[in-house]
Formats: structure tokens, C-alpha cells, sequence
């Protein structure tokens, strides 16, 4: 089964913003075919961000449950979440 | 003695920094609204740009760059209003 992350930056980004993106690009590449990472970035973001009901980026969710927001996580955090999320 | 100006500048969609910074703001104006002009701009404004910022939240000062990429304490942002001639 593949995961799903979507993951909410702003745009101008916040350094928070600029961290979880890279982290995205990370998992992306060490999940490949596991994990299907969607960065969402600005006014791009705005439908889902509002769909969710998000407050503030940067935010994280995995098959569509809000699992972090407004701060980048640290990697045990995240991998934590994923597997919570069955990765 | 004329009006300090603030400017703003916040990503689409807001991060956790300028949710507070919003919130400073209010507040500032509350307390200072008869000596502070504030402006506020989301997203990547011409301005943003043209003061040569690389992260958001941002806050300029009397045309000075005072913050970039977090959102300041209130103290902090009042030396910055002092310095640029608030009394």
C-alpha cells in the first residue's frame, strides 16, 4: 500500500517552510514507491489547505489526517507519523 | 512628528511566524496605532522583492530591513520602532 503526503509550504517560505520541503524531497527519494509525496506550495496550496481546515504552514498530512502544522518536524517525528500511517 | 510605518510581509498560506506576527501587529496598533502606520502584504509582493527578502515573515522598519524568516518579540520590535524615531 503507498502512503500519502501531502505537504504545505508558503510561498514566500518561512524557514520552516524551506526545511519541510527538503525534508519532502528526502523522503520522496528514500520511500520511492512506498510513499507518494505532493508538496503543495502558495497560492496552489490554498484549496486543500482550506479543504483540511489547516491554521499555518509549514504542515504535514498523511492520507488525509492532519499530522503536523505550523513547524517542520524532526525525522522521528515524521517517521513516526508515516508509520502511524502504515509505511 | 509624522507616523512610523511597518511592513509586513507574510506567505500564502501563513506559517506559524506570521500568525504571530499578525497577532503582534494588532496589538502594536492597538497600543500605537496614532504613531505607527502598518501595512501588510502576503505573498510575493513587489515589494518583496524589491527589499531583497529571502524569507517570510518579514518586517521592514521605516524602509529598513529589521526581520526576516520569524516573527520578533514585542521588546524587539519596539527597539526597532525606537530606532526608527518612534517616541
Amino acid at each position: 500500500m503507498t502512503v500519502r503526503m501531502e505537504v504545505f509550504s508558503g510561498d514566500p517560505p518561512c524557514p520552516g517552510c524551506l526545511a519541510i520541503l527538503a525534508l519532502a524531497d528526502e523522503y520522496a527519494k528514500k520511500y520511492k514507491g512506498r510513499l507518494e509525496v505532493i508538496k503543495l506550495i502558495g497560492e496552489e496550496a490554498t484549496a486543500k489547505f482550506e479543504e483540511y481546515k489547516l491554521g499555518c504552514v509549514p504542515a504535514v498530512v498523511i492520507n488525509e489526517k492532519i499530522r503536523i502544522e505550523g513547524i517542520c518536524p524532526s525525522r522521528t517525528t515524521l517517521d513516526n507519523a508515516l508509520r502511524e500511517g502504515g509505511l | 512628528m509624522s507616523k512610523v510605518k511597518i511592513e509586513a510581509f507574510l506567505s500564502i498560506p501563513t506559517c506559524s511566524g506570521g500568525v504571530s506576527l499578525s497577532k503582534l501587529l494588532k496589538e502594536i496598533e492597538g497600543e500605537l496605532g496614532d504613531k505607527v502606520e502598518i501595512a501588510i502584504y502576503r505573498g510575493r509582493h513587489e515589494l518583496y522583492q524589491k527589499y531583497n527578502l529571502t524569507a517570510a515573515p518579514a518586517v521592514v522598519v521605516g524602509g529598513l530591513v529589521r526581520i526576516m524568516g520569524v516573527c520578533p518579540s514585542k521588546e524587539t520590535l519596539l527597539a526597532a520602532l525606537r530606532e526608527a524615531g518612534l517616541e
